[in-house]
């Protein structure tokens, strides 16, 4: 299906159907993102159950820090 | 038959410190005062019947030596003529060449050389083949010499030869190897070498030219998590080291690493990013950090719609770092060598493109560099400004990644782009782009700023994003200690102290670092 992350159209495999499959796709920690799907932010306890859908729009942001 | 060949111009102290570590048949007496050598070797206890003198003839009728070695053009009759039952042993490079000498009656050859060495670094190495095409070639002993170790006799033996003929193995031996002049490394040979050891850093390029030069030197032991994590603990204590690190190098080299204490300002705009600072803000239950609803009440010149206060993440100069932890590592003659790519580490040494260096110990400090599997690059971009009027100390994060370091002379470091597993060095337009957007909407201050520099470094990041420390998986002797990510700078010292003493035998260190075992992710994989 396609959906939109941080504002870049992007392909992701049928295999993808919750948040927490899309982070590992993505190949991001659950523990150091926040997510907000059609501008409401998800609880982390849900990425395993929430679901995804055709054309949603996904922000994530990553806890990082040093450099 | 083994030889331990003697540098050229070493001193018998040397000589002797050399030979007593080591096992051998033959000294062959290589050597610019080789009477004053033969004497003291004798005067040491050493039987003349294991002396083998270069070329002069006269030093077996002075001191009945078991035999002497030529070179490859030498005419050994006379010799055989005169002490028929002495050794007479020459050095030959080719098979034809050994041919020759076994048909003079030689009793036996030196063939090489057959691994780098350090002594032939512009030739090519002649490889084990060859060696072997040269013991099937003639019934006299063959003794191979280039590179060799203890660690490769059974190979040598496997293609026919009789020994080795050692150099460096016996007589330029580390205790320590250093592999990768980053801040780990060179903050890790520092206190080795500090202790007594005698170390020397390996470099593929030059010193801190992976991440090292390129960091923005934030001590975010706070502001990089907002959840437990066991590298938590050692980057509290790794910040609260540093004014007495900055003192201490000072001290040593006179390099002044630029702490600054003036705090870190996270800040945030979007809903999205403000949730990840109202989380962080919980997880540190206000322990050393303030909420500003209105940043302009935290720092004038910082424009964001919400901010955190971590006042006591400072940063330091990372290349100031660098250079000191050089200049201490030389002060205690740490032997660095630049330009020079390691290509294998084995227990008891490495190998380079151009040599082979020996220690009793290897530890691998190479950043970025390594298994694929287990660590690999994510390529930063950076930019500094010159803003003499721009009064700004904090240091200012924003939730994006984009940072604002202010350094010396009215400098302020903007970083950094992440690229995941991309080893390039160049600067990319739009990574600028990017970094001044962010930087400008954030100080709108430093729009008149000049550009001065920009460049890139290699983050070193692991397949789980924890360090690896520890022993080698397979390898023995040789430890692990790269892979810091963002945090490389604030862990350098902290962490390099505890493998340091890990080195000297403080086994307790393997408990504290556990969570860091390379066996975690390394497994069979060697290097």
């Amino acid at each position: 299906m396609t959906i939109t992350v941080n504002g870049h159209n992007m392909d992701i495999p049928l295999s993808c159907n919750t948040i927490a499959q899309l982070l590992a796709h993505l190949k991001l920690k659950e523990t150091l993102a926040i997510v907000e799907q059609n501008g409401h932010i998800l609880s982390k306890k849900t990425y395993a159950t929430q679901q995804l859908h055709q054309q949603d729009t996904i922000e994530i942001v990553q806890f990082v820090g040093g450099g | 038959m083994n030889f331990a060949v003697t540098p050229y111009h070493a001193t018998i102290a040397h000589i002797l410190e050399g030979l007593a570590e080591a096992i051998y048949d033959y000294i062959y007496v290589r050597h610019k005062e080789p009477q004053h050598i033969i004497e003291a070797l004798l005067a040491a206890g050493i039987p003349k019947e294991q002396l083998i003198a270069h070329r002069d003839i006269s030093l077996v009728t002075t001191y009945d030596v078991a035999g002497v070695h030529f070179r490859e053009t030498d005419c050994l009759q006379v010799f055989k003529q005169q002490f028929p039952n002495k050794l007479a042993g020459q050095s030959v490079h080719s098979q034809e060449a050994a041919i020759i000498a076994a048909s003079q009656q030689a009793d036996y050859l030196f063939f090489g050389h057959v691994f780098p060495s350090a002594s032939k670094q512009q030739q090519t190495p002649k490889g084990l083949t060859t060696l072997q095409r040269v013991c099937q070639a003639v019934s006299i002993p063959v003794i191979a010499i280039g590179g060799m170790h203890i660690g490769v006799e059974q190979q040598i033996r496997a293609v026919g030869a009789h020994g080795m003929a050692m150099i460096s193995s016996i007589f330029s031996r580390f205790d320590v190897l250093v592999v990768g002049g980053g801040v780990m490394g060179c903050a890790t040979a520092w206190r080795l070498a500090e202790a007594g050891q005698r170390v020397a850093v390996i470099e593929q390029q030059t010193i801190g030219s992976g991440a090292s030069n390129a960091a923005g030197g934030m001590l975010g032991a706070q502001n990089e998590w907002a959840e437990e994590n066991p590298l938590q603990p050692f980057a509290l204590e790794a910040r609260e080291a540093y004014p007495a690190l900055q003192r201490e190098l000072l001290a040593l080299t006179g390099i002044d690493i630029e702490w600054q204490n003036a705090g870190l300002i996270k800040v945030a705009d979007t809903a999205l990013e403000q949730q990840a600072l109202t989380t962080q803000y919980a997880y540190w239950q206000q322990h050393e950090v303030a909420w500003f609803d209105d940043v302009s009440q935290c720092d004038a010149y910082v424009h964001a719609a919400c901010g955190l206060y971590f006042q006591r993440d400072g940063q330091v100069n990372a290349r100031q770092l660098t250079e000191a932890y050089k200049q201490a590592m030389l002060r205690y003659d740490v032997q660095v060598f630049e330009h020079e790519q390691v290509v294998d580490v084995f227990d008891g040494g490495v190998r380079t493109i151009h040599q082979t260096l020996f220690a009793d110990k290897v530890v691998v400090t190479t950043g970025a560099w390594g298994d694929a599997d287990c660590v690999s690059p994510v390529k930063g971009e950076c930019v500094m400004l010159h803003a003499p009027d721009v009064q700004l100390e904090k240091t200012i994060f924003h939730a994006n990644g984009c940072y604002i370091v202010p350094k010396a002379n009215h400098r302020f470091l903007i970083g950094a782009t992440s690229i995941a597993n991309d080893f390039s060095r160049h600067v990319t337009a739009k990574g600028v782009q990017w970094l001044l957007d962010q930087a400008l909407r954030i100080v709108p201050a430093l729009a008149t700023a000049a550009i001065v520099e920009t460049w890139t470094g290699l983050r070193p990041q692991t397949r789980d994003g924890l360090p690896l420390m520890g022993l080698h998986p397979t390898i023995p002797n040789v430890y692990v200690h790269q892979g810091h990510y963002r945090n490389g700078i604030l862990l350098s010292h902290c962490l390099s102290e505890k493998m340091a003493r890990l080195i000297l035998g403080d086994r307790a260190i393997l408990t504290q670092v556990e969570a860091f075992s390379p066996s975690r992710l390394m497994k069979e994989v060697s290097t």
